[in-house]
């Protein structure tokens, strides 16, 4: 074996060695969560999912009110945040030689660049302070924020996916503008829609840093208006994790089993949808 | 122009258009509104200057400077690309040139998890996992046999510090850096690889020639990760430590700008001129991120007309 083959082993070797040092912290994640937060869950019983969180020192009580809030919040964002992005990105789609149209483009896609504390910050701004109070509300306009991005280059990408025959043939029979794109490009694209508002959804269930100033952290509650008070699982285990009480630290573990459950089955169902072939 | 019939459809759309551009609108007139105070009152000392002196009793009693967290964001950063960006390489060469078709694809899907995981989970792995470990396999030997270097001349006391933040920002970022040098991987057409191949190099000279031809996007992976790295929040702000801390000592804690605005920022109202110090930073960091995604994605575009697609 000469130099240059020697060094090609090693290198090969090296490379193999690094792409497994680089996935094996999450698997070790994984494992993590689901070792530390399973004993949680077993100890606890289903009560861990509908009560109250316990105070310090005082067993392992539940974290029903931050479940709701993480569910709610996941809702209401949904609802704010996909429309909004659907039609934007139609509206990127449709008209892709208008300057606004343009610029709607490139600044959805900006949104990402904007650091998700410095989003919790903006709607503490506009909305928390005028308001003069914490609320579900705020803390779902922060989270649509969040997603608009993802949704909408994912609906883009779906509705440009479309051949142009399918736009010519409905045309053809006569329809309106609005009718082909909501009735024919919608319905054609809707495989890559529905795994945009997915992923959108996944990623506004873990979110953590925008709903810091938004929420108000009640969660002895489960928030049952859009003005209430409310919490996530994630501030939950943000906020536990940081206390000395090793009673709280295994509430967060288990919160996080159970969050990175919510995660997983919302990636699973997406996967489906991209996994299958388009059209 | 719009042709007439179009123009009730692009009317009925524009409202959600002028959304997307009055959330970019109210951000910059808050940040711009909020931050104003303490730039005006602090000047450039504001960033120059480590000091954190908050007081309820007036404006005149208080003193801010960024410099800190400034410099842990900075070190915490550049920590993370820096580990990321051979394991990010790595991975793009070994899925695209060297794995079967299977582990090609369970590759993907647990680099997409990983991308997606949510973050406050790496942080409290990072936590409760990551440092003790950190702790007793790396920071504390290094700390005995190399302690006379600056870097590890510090007692790792809790093992919260730079260089956990550092390396939990790595793992954090490998997927988007996986990505950006992924994309431009495939865009080098079949024939220069083929060139490459047939002149009988080996993979080693492959890979060179390989990321000779990309690397403007490696440049690109680089600066977007540093972005993302820097904009991080929650899981840094778990395992830096909280300490307004400037040391070359990669086992000592520190802060940055994020982790600080995620942890005072709630309390800021009861200091004057704390939140709109905040601002301020988060001011910085937005330029910052911009910055970096602006000549990311000059470098990704000069990939993509070299290659013609």
């Amino acid at each position: 074996m000469d130099a240059r083959e020697i060094k090609e082993k090693i290198f090969l070797a090296v490379v193999v060695i690094l792409s497994l040092a680089a996935v094996l912290p999450v698997f070790h994640v994984f494992l993590s969560v689901i070792w530390n937060g399973l004993g949680v869950i077993m100890k606890a019983g289903p009560r861990f999912l509908l009560d109250v969180p316990p105070a310090p020192n005082a067993g392992l009580g539940g974290i029903a009110p931050s479940l709701a809030g993480t569910l709610l919040l996941a809702v209401l964002s949904s609802l704010l945040g996909i429309p909004l992005s659907l039609f934007a990105a139609v509206f990127a789609v449709e008209f892709p030689d208008n300057p606004l149209a343009k610029g709607v483009r490139v600044l959805s896609k900006a949104l990402l660049e904007i650091p998700s504390v410095v989003v919790g910050m903006l709607v503490y701004a506009i909305l928390v302070v005028p308001m003069g109070r914490f609320s579900m509300l705020a803390g779902a306009l922060a989270l649509a924020i969040m997603m608009i991005p993802y949704v909408t280059t994912y609906v883009e990408q779906a509705l440009e996916g479309v051949p142009f025959t399918y736009r010519e043939a409905g045309f053809a029979l006569g329809l309106s503008r609005p009718k082909v794109v909501f009735d024919i490009m919608v319905g054609i694209a809707r495989r890559g829609i529905l795994t945009g508002m997915l992923i959108g959804f996944a990623k506004v269930l873990g979110e953590t840093a925008p709903l810091l100033f938004t929420l108000g952290r009640d969660r002895y509650n489960i928030p049952l208006g859009p003005l209430d008070y409310g919490d996530s699982i994630s501030l939950l285990i943000f906020d536990y994790a940081q206390t000395p009480y090793a009673n709280m630290h295994q509430v967060a573990w288990g919160a996080a089993l159970v969050l990175t459950l919510m995660f997983l089955a919302v990636f699973l169902i997406s996967r489906r949808f991209t996994e299958e072939v388009f059209l | 122009m719009i042709p007439k019939v179009d123009r009730g459809f692009f009317l009925s759309l524009l409202p959600f258009a002028a959304i997307i551009f009055a959330l970019f609108a109210l951000l910059a007139y808050v940040l711009a509104h909020e931050s104003w105070p303490a730039l005006e009152r602090f000047g450039i000392s504001l960033f120059t200057e480590n000091v954190w002196r908050p007081s309820e009793r007036g404006v005149e009693f208080v003193k801010y400077g960024l410099l800190a967290p400034l410099y842990g964001t900075l070190v915490t950063s550049l920590i993370a690309a820096a580990i990321a960006l051979p394991l990010s390489v790595s991975t793009v060469f070994f899925m695209e040139e060297m794995a079967p078709h299977r582990i090609r694809e369970l590759f993907s899907s647990v680099i997409d998890l990983m991308a997606g995981l949510p973050t406050i989970i790496y942080g409290l792995w990072g936590l409760e996992v990551m440092i003790p470990l950190l702790r007793g396999w790396v920071m504390s030997p290094l700390h005995e046999h190399l302690g006379f270097l600056p870097l590890f001349a510090c007692d790792p006391l809790s093992g919260a510090s730079f260089l956990a933040a550092g390396l939990l920002l790595a793992v954090m970022i490998i997927p988007f850096m996986h990505g950006v040098i992924k994309e431009a991987y495939r865009q080098v057409p079949r024939t220069y690889k083929e060139a490459a191949l047939s002149l009988g190099a080996t993979r080693y000279e492959y890979f060179r020639i390989m990321v000779s031809l990309i690397r403007p996007a490696v440049i690109a992976a680089v600066l977007l990760g540093l972005g993302r790295a820097a904009s991080e929040t929650v899981a840094v702000a778990l395992v830096v430590g909280n300490a307004f801390n400037i040391s070359p000592c990669l086992f000592a804690p520190g802060y940055t700008i994020s982790s600080l605005i995620a942890n005072q920022f709630t309390e800021a109202s009861f200091f004057p001129l704390m939140e709109n110090v905040m601002f301020a930073g988060s001011l910085v960091l937005l330029a910052l991120g911009m910055l970096f995604s602006g000549i990311g994605v000059v470098m990704m575009r000069r990939v993509r007309e070299l290659y013609g697609r």
